[in-house]
């Protein structure tokens, strides 16, 4: 668990968690098996949970509806970029990721139920990154605008992580209330970014060093960018952590006799900068 | 001779005969005593034999009645187990949280050794069903381990692509926490075969053969099977020195 100067982790998502439950009356926890789970063991996968609604206008609000429906379709397409940028780097990096959803499934808001023990069992099961989230909506007068709180657990970090960073992130959307909000809601472009550490991390333990130095700079550059839309102190770690996992797969790939790709041709590096 | 000394002559001679009878009679005796000298025992079977097998056909009944009895009786009583367990096993399945679905597994782990079939099929059904039934596998080995250690090393072990990766990896976890310390050696040996796999994917997938599905093994799946070993070898060994 990491601690920033007078307050740890723990502690935010407790007050988080008061505060979601404040905010989320009608939401309320059912983490049901996920049976799907199984299914395909070859592929990586991104867990998609039920979005609940916040209250029973929410429920009723047709655009949200509308907005679940376009956030799933969204994250295919993010998806299938991922995929395809990978391929035009190297027409032999296959990443193989899949979406699976888990239809009922309502983690807590705060995401209290990914215990060490589940991390284990999910990212054995291939799991990057489980979503999950609340969906509400705003009046404003006689306007409506929706918004959201997403939930994303990263497995792979949770369990090999060893408290290195924290592997659950809740975040609020819109994050600036701005024109793009709507854009940055659709999108949650947050999601590849988690995605790709979890994918980094498990390619890194099974010693696929060129699928774990590609997931890892490009989760890089999309914790970057969600930055941009407002840096936290979680995201902060979880960048130092990408960048020094990177660093040490890279060094590992340099030394394994095994081995024989590109990352042979680097110069050592020392990996500065632990978490 | 006289009359007098003629009927005494005569009776004299009867008399001879009459012992000469006598001795012959004896002497028959003698033979028939000869000839059947151990008659006792048939003479008291001949005498107790009705008796004696009225006994044993009242016996045999009360035995064959009592076995039926019992028969039926376990037959109606595993029925109302399968029931039972039927119930339960909907019931972690069908649980909206990690702690019902544990509690339901408990139940299920009552059944002792007959309840290992239904929890290492749900080890391979999702997230929350399967912490369920780890957990219940661990409270059945801890409370026999002489009947379920045998079991779950030859689920651990498996070469008859039945189970996943993952089963096999839980099983390795429920033997160290149940206290299985028969499979120490085991265990050892088997991790020497996992080292000897390194990051070869030759080796690898011939070595993935054996589980149910070969996709998705890797230097990672390796590697965790390895971690849970030696996580299993740090409870046993102790037990063992003590």
């Amino acid at each position: 668990m990491i601690s920033i100067p007078g307050i740890s982790i723990r502690a935010v998502r407790t007050v988080m968690s008061c505060w979601l439950l404040a905010i989320c009356p009608m939401a309320h926890a059912a983490l049901i098996n996920c049976a799907n789970l199984n299914l395909n063991p070859g592929d990586y996968k991104v867990v998609l949970d039920d979005f609940a609604f916040a209250s029973l206008p929410a429920k009723n609000n047709a655009d949200l509806a509308a907005l679940k429906d376009r956030l799933q379709f969204s994250f295919n397409g993010q998806l299938e970029a991922l995929k395809a940028s990978a391929k035009k780097l190297n027409q032999n990096l296959q990443v193989p990721l899949r979406i699976v959803t888990c239809v009922g499934r309502q983690p807590s808001p705060s995401g209290d139920e990914f215990t060490d023990e589940l991390a284990e069992h999910l990212s054995d099961e291939r799991v990057v990154v489980e979503m999950w989230g609340t969906l509400d909506i705003k009046v404003v007068g006689t306007t409506t605008s929706p918004r959201a709180m997403i939930g994303y657990a990263m497995p792979p970090v949770q369990h090999y992580g060893a408290g290195e960073t924290p592997a659950i992130h809740v975040l609020v959307y819109p994050k600036s209330g701005n024109a793009q909000s709507a854009d940055e809601l659709e999108n949650l472009p947050e999601l590849s970014a988690f995605a790709l550490v979890g994918l980094g991390t498990k390619a890194a333990r099974a010693s696929h060093y060129d699928l774990a130095v590609w997931a890892f700079s490009r989760a890089e550059a999309g914790i970057l960018d969600a930055k941009l839309g407002g840096s936290t102190a979680e995201l902060d770690s979880l960048l130092a952590y990408v960048k020094h996992i990177a660093c040490t797969t890279r060094a590992r790939a340099r030394t394994d006799q095994n081995y024989a790709g590109s990352l042979k041709l680097l110069p050592p590096q020392a990996c500065e900068g632990a978490p | 001779m006289t009359d007098t000394e003629q009927q005494i002559a005569e009776l004299q001679a009867r008399v001879e005969n009459v012992f000469a009878i006598d001795a012959r009679l004896k002497a028959l005796d003698a033979d028939i005593r000869k000839l059947k000298p151990s008659s006792g025992v048939r003479d008291w079977l001949q005498t107790l034999g009705p008796y004696v097998s009225g006994l044993i056909v009242l016996l045999v009944g009360f035995w064959i009645k009592d076995s039926v009895t019992i028969a039926l009786q376990r037959e109606t009583l595993d029925l109302a187990y399968v029931t039972q367990m039927r119930d339960l096993a909907k019931g972690v399945d069908d649980s909206s949280t990690q702690p019902a679905a544990d509690a339901n597994a408990m139940w299920l782990a009552m059944y002792g050794k007959h309840a290992i079939n239904p929890l290492v099929e749900r080890l391979e059904s999702g997230d929350v069903v399967h912490l369920a039934a780890e957990r219940g596998l661990m409270l059945i080995g801890s409370s026999d381990q002489k009947a379920t250690c045998p079991i779950f090393a030859a689920l651990a072990m498996d070469k008859g692509r039945r189970f996943t990766w993952s089963t096999q990896k839980t099983m390795i976890k429920v033997i160290g926490q149940s206290g299985c310390v028969s499979a120490i050696r085991m265990l050892e040996d088997y991790k020497s075969q996992l080292a000897g796999l390194g990051t070869d994917d030759k080796k690898l997938a011939n070595f993935a053969l054996r589980f149910s599905e070969s996709k998705g093994v890797d230097g990672e799946t390796v590697a965790a099977l390895i971690d849970e070993i030696d996580e299993a070898l740090q409870i046993l060994k102790p037990q063992v020195q003590s």
